[in-house]
Order: C-alpha cells, then structure tokens, then sequence
C-alpha cells in the first residue's frame, strides 16, 4: 500500500490523502476481475469438471450410469486407437518442428542479409500464416487430388505416375507435415529475423573483428543468445501442433483409415460415430493430462534457461 | 527492437579465445547477398503458388477449373462469385459469411471488454496468489478445444443457443480471453507503478485511472491482442462445426459443404475460400506492425 501522507498537494490541485485505502481495492479487484473470472468459470473450468463427471459415468445413447468408476479409464488406456492417436500426434508435432525450425532459422539468417526490398519480402513470405487453416487445407486437398490436382499433373510433367497422395496412409501423413511446414515456418522466420536484427551489433560486430566466422557466430553466439526466444516460440508451436485439428479435419479427416488421426481428430470422432459419451469424454481427460504435461514441461524448460 | 535481456548475458567467453590468433580482416567487404535474395524469391514463389492458384482458379469459367493440363490463359469469369452468394444455386454462402462477420466482431469486443479489466487487476491492484493465477491463465491458454467440446454441447444445448452466434461468441472470447489477459498484462507491467499510484493521488478512481491513464498507454498491446482475437475468431472451426449447424460461419460451412458433399463444385470452393482468405490477409498486412509483438507472447519487443 501507498503510504498517503508526506506528498506535496497534487498538480490538479486535489487534497493529498484522498487515496482510498486497501477495502476499495479489494473492491476493485473483485469488481474487475469477475467478467473475465465468469466467462472462464463457465466456460473453460465447468465443461472440464463435466467431463471429469462424464468420465466417471456410463452415458450413451443406451444407457445413463452416474457412476461407473474407472470402468472408462481402463477402456480407453488400453485401447490401441488411442494410443496410436498419441503417437501420431507425437510424429506429426515433432517432424513438424524439427523441420520448421531449420528452415526457419535458415530463412531468417538469410532475411538479415536482405536489406532493400525487406519489408515486401517478409510480407510475401507471411501470406501462408494468415490464410484460414482449413480454407489452406481444403485448396491442398484439391491440389493433392488424384485425378485432378495440379501436384499429380506436374509429377507427370517429368514422367513420374500419379501417386495416391492422400489415400496412402505414409503420404497422407507427409501431406499434414508438409502443410503445417508451409504454414508455420513463416512464423520461425518472422520471430527469428526480429531477434536476430535486436541481437547489440556492437557485440556481434565485436565478435568479427575478433575474427569469428559465420558458423562460430551463429553456434556460439546467435544461437545461446537467442535461446530464450527459441524456447517461446517453440513451445507455442508445440501446443499448437498438439491441438491440431482444422488442417487434419480439412486435409484427410484422419484417414485413409487411421492414418492421421491426430488424438483430436480421434476423440472428434469417438465422439460423433465411433463409441460414447462416457469414453469420448474420458479420452478427452486424458490427453487434457498429457497437454499439461506437455506444457508443464515446455514451462520448466523456459524457467531453467541461465538469466 | 530489444529481445528479452536474459540472452543478453549470455555471450560465451569462448568466441574471442577460439579465434583470437587469427589475423583481424578489416575491411572485409560484406558477400553480396544474392544466395540470400535466391533462395528467399524461391521460397516466396513456391509457398504463394497454391494462394495464386486459388485465386486465379476462382476466377476461370466453371468449365476450366478442372482443366488438365491447366489453362493458364482463359477468359476471366466471374461466374464462381455469382453463383456463391446467389440463392438460385441452393448455396448459403452469404449467410455464412454474415454470421462469421457477426461473430467476429462480438468476440473481439467481447474478449477486450473481459480481458482489459482483469489486466488491470493482476498487474495493479491486490490480487492474492497472483503468480498462481497467472499461470492459471497461461495454461488455460493452451487448452485443446476438442475436451471441452461435449460439455459445452450440452451447456449450449440447454441454454437453448445452439446455432446462434451468441453460443459461438460467448465460446471464442473464453478459448481467446487467457492470451488476451496474458499479452496485455504484459504491456501494463511496464507502465512505471509511479504513474498508477500518482493517479490514485490526484484522485481518480481505479476506473478512471484505467480508462483515463493505463488503455491509451496499452493501446499497442491492446491493438495485438484484438488482432489475435480476429483472427482466431474469423479461422476457427471446431466449435462451429459442433455449436452450429445451419448458421454456419464461412470456414464450417464450407468444410461441412466439402465433407458431405463430394461433388462440390470446385469453382465456387475457390471462390469460396478466396472470399473467406482474402479479408483476413488484407487485414493482417494492414496491422502487421502490431503483431510481431502479439505473435510472440511479448517476447519480441517491436
């Protein structure tokens, strides 16, 4: 708290010692925080308690159990559709990133050496990040299209046949990759050549009169110094690539088969046509757990960074 | 432009031990950057080719869309646009792209209205495990929508707002409102807590002092996180698909259109695509400026 006394009178000419005391922030604080509180109370922290009632139940279209114990919990954790789900996923984020981040990073030392012309190319570049996802997607779709999509008629051009590129359980996957790599790695190239143009010149130019190389730079100095940036940005993009939905719903609505189904492609569709309330649920508590671990960890991770 | 200092510090003494025997080249000149130039043209016109061919798809008289080999020199037709807002072709297009405006707009108010005040609490006022909430907010943020989507079903369903845009606003502004709160606390804890206090001094009350003092010097926090809002709000489609069902917004209807109906016309799905894409790129080059920051969780300070 403020102490109210020992100021000079105020320029609006007010009587000092007008500042309301601790109960009038309280006030405030109540009175400020509780739309956003409400809004996230009913509707983000009530549907995950819900779904740890329903996970608890047995309701489907047959029956309606209000306590079933972990009966869905044993279905689920030992359903291979599931975990296989979570391996997908797993394949699908990291190839992604991996990929996204070295490209990226590549691009962005790339665009520090640009100097006129900059500004309009990193618009260009960016065009890809602001399209709708599943608009993206679908026009993927089409241009994927066995019989008539342009991907299929310009392999011809070099004598290659046409590949079934999204009924292929490996190509299909590919597909998804590809599209978030088109997506996503203006994002890294964006992030990246802004922190690479804050890096002090002073320092770097520094590091070259000392005679460092391009590469010594870059592993001993850009790379530690940007760490920190690295570590937000990736961790963004891992929670995006665990969440995915649209491109996957858009692209392959998880198949051919299984194929792509990402977990929130398999829940969405445990939920529509596959099994019940109750699992669909359950599986949604589940890999609300493993989001937090996910996250938990990415969290630690930028915390443990040497400052 | 300033990254977060805690690289600063960072600098390895072993640069100068590698390196020092060798001679200092001065006056080195820099590489022309023509590999630089190369290779980020050949990135640009390969990742914009599917964004031209989409547009120039739309474009072409129904009957070349599917041409193969392509037609790259056709008559331009408008006859995809006409026959996707008129309702003599059975398309409902023109709703949907109302009812996605009306969304958007109502969850960018919504979520601002929400997350501003709440700023200001957590970064001025007395807030008990503050650092708790905080991270509270910030895993919010990074829900996956599909868990809460059966709840939400159900809770919709009951309010009797299924297939209004007030189920579909009410839900964006939630998924939205943790990052908002986030990026514009972020911004407010770097106003000196001087000019908090000496506005509590003269007399204003906590809502004058965040009207008055505290949003016209987050206005460029505020401006990112209400482009974030957009344009989350604008691309969404899992809470569409499943809130709605005839008031659809543009990307479910489309999709929806696309995944029960196989013989879609491709010309006006390009079309389709291009009306929905167009906007949001035209408005994202518009407020670039303000984004990088948003984009980056404040990481990047522009």
């Amino acid at each position: 708290m403020v102490a109210t006394t020992g100021h000079s009178p105020s320029a609006l000419g007010l009587k000092p010692g007008r500042r309301r005391g601790y109960l009038v922030d309280r006030r405030a604080t109540l009175l400020f925080s509780f739309p956003a509180a409400a809004l996230l109370l009913v509707l983000i922290a009530y549907p995950l308690l819900d779904d740890v009632r329903l996970s608890l139940a047995h309701i489907s279209p047959s029956t309606n159990e209000s306590f079933v114990g972990v009966q869905n919990y044993e279905a689920v954790l030992s359903s291979s559709e599931f975990w296989n789900s979570v391996w997908i996923t797993a394949r699908y984020t990291l190839l992604s990133l991996v990929i996204e981040l070295a490209l990226g990073f590549g691009l962005a030392l790339l665009m520090t050496r640009i100097v006129r012309g900059g500004g309009t190319l990193r618009t260009l570049i960016l065009i890809p990040t602001m399209l709708t996802p599943s608009v993206a997607a679908i026009n993927f779709r089409n241009l994927l299209n066995y019989d008539f999509g342009m991907v299929n008629w310009f392999v011809g051009l070099f004598g290659i046949a046409k590949q079934p590129w999204l009924a292929d359980s490996g190509y299909a996957l590919a597909a998804l990759v590809l599209t978030d790599i088109w997506r996503s790695t203006p994002f890294f190239v964006l992030v990246l050549s802004a922190g690479l143009l804050a890096l002090s010149p002073e320092v770097m130019d520094a590091a070259e009169l000392d005679g460092a190389r391009g590469w010594q730079k870059f592993v001993y100095m850009q790379v530690p110094m940007l760490m920190p940036l690295i570590l937000v940005t990736v961790l963004f993009r891992v929670i995006d690539l665990f969440r995915t939905f649209d491109t996957v719903y858009a692209l392959t609505n998880g198949g051919p088969g299984n194929s792509t189904a990402v977990t929130s492609m398999q829940i969405y569709n445990d939920m529509y046509v596959g099994q019940y309330t109750s699992y669909a649920a359950t599986e949604a508590v589940v890999f609300m757990a493993l989001t937090l671990v996910v996250s938990l960890f990415v969290l630690r991770l930028m915390r443990s960074q040497p400052d | 432009m300033k990254v977060l200092p805690a690289g600063q510090r960072h600098v390895p003494p072993s640069v100068s031990a590698v390196v020092s025997p060798l001679p200092v080249r001065a006056n080195k000149p820099p590489r022309a950057p023509i590999v630089a130039y190369v290779v980020v043209t050949a990135w640009v016109v390969v990742s914009l080719a599917p964004v031209v061919w989409m547009l120039s798809s739309s474009i072409k008289p129904p009957a070349d869309v599917f041409a193969i080999p392509p037609k790259w020199f056709f008559h331009i037709s408008f006859q995809n646009y006409a026959d996707l807002f008129s309702t003599a072709t059975g398309s409902e297009f023109g709703r949907y792209i109302t009812m996605s405006l009306v969304v958007t707009l109502g969850t960018t108010l919504l979520a601002m209205l929400v997350s501003v005040p709440a700023s200001y609490a957590l970064t001025f006022l007395p807030v008990k495990r503050r650092k708790m909430w905080m991270s509270l907010i910030l895993l919010a943020s990074m829900l996956p929508p599909i868990v809460i989507v059966v709840p939400l079903f159900d809770f919709w369903q009951r309010l009797n707002q299924l297939d209004s845009p007030v189920a579909l606003i009410f839900t964006y502004a939630a998924m939205n409102t943790p990052f908002t709160i986030w990026l514009v606390r972020g911004f407010m804890a770097q106003i000196p807590r001087e000019l908090y206090e000496s506005a509590l001094m003269d007399g204003a009350t906590h809502l004058k002092s965040l009207t008055r003092v505290m949003v016209p010097l987050v206005r460029a926090g505020m401006a990112a996180a209400a482009i974030f809002v957009v344009i989350n709000s604008w691309n969404e489609l899992l809470f569409a698909l499943f809130l709605t069902n005839t008031n659809r917004t543009a990307p479910a209807g489309i999709v929806a259109t696309l995944i029960s109906d196989r013989g879609m016309n491709w010309g006006r799905l390009y079309a389709a695509s291009t009306v929905v894409a167009l906007p949001i790129i035209v408005f994202t080059i518009a407020v670039q400026r303000h984004v990088v920051r948003g984009f980056t969780f404040g990481a990047v300070k522009g």
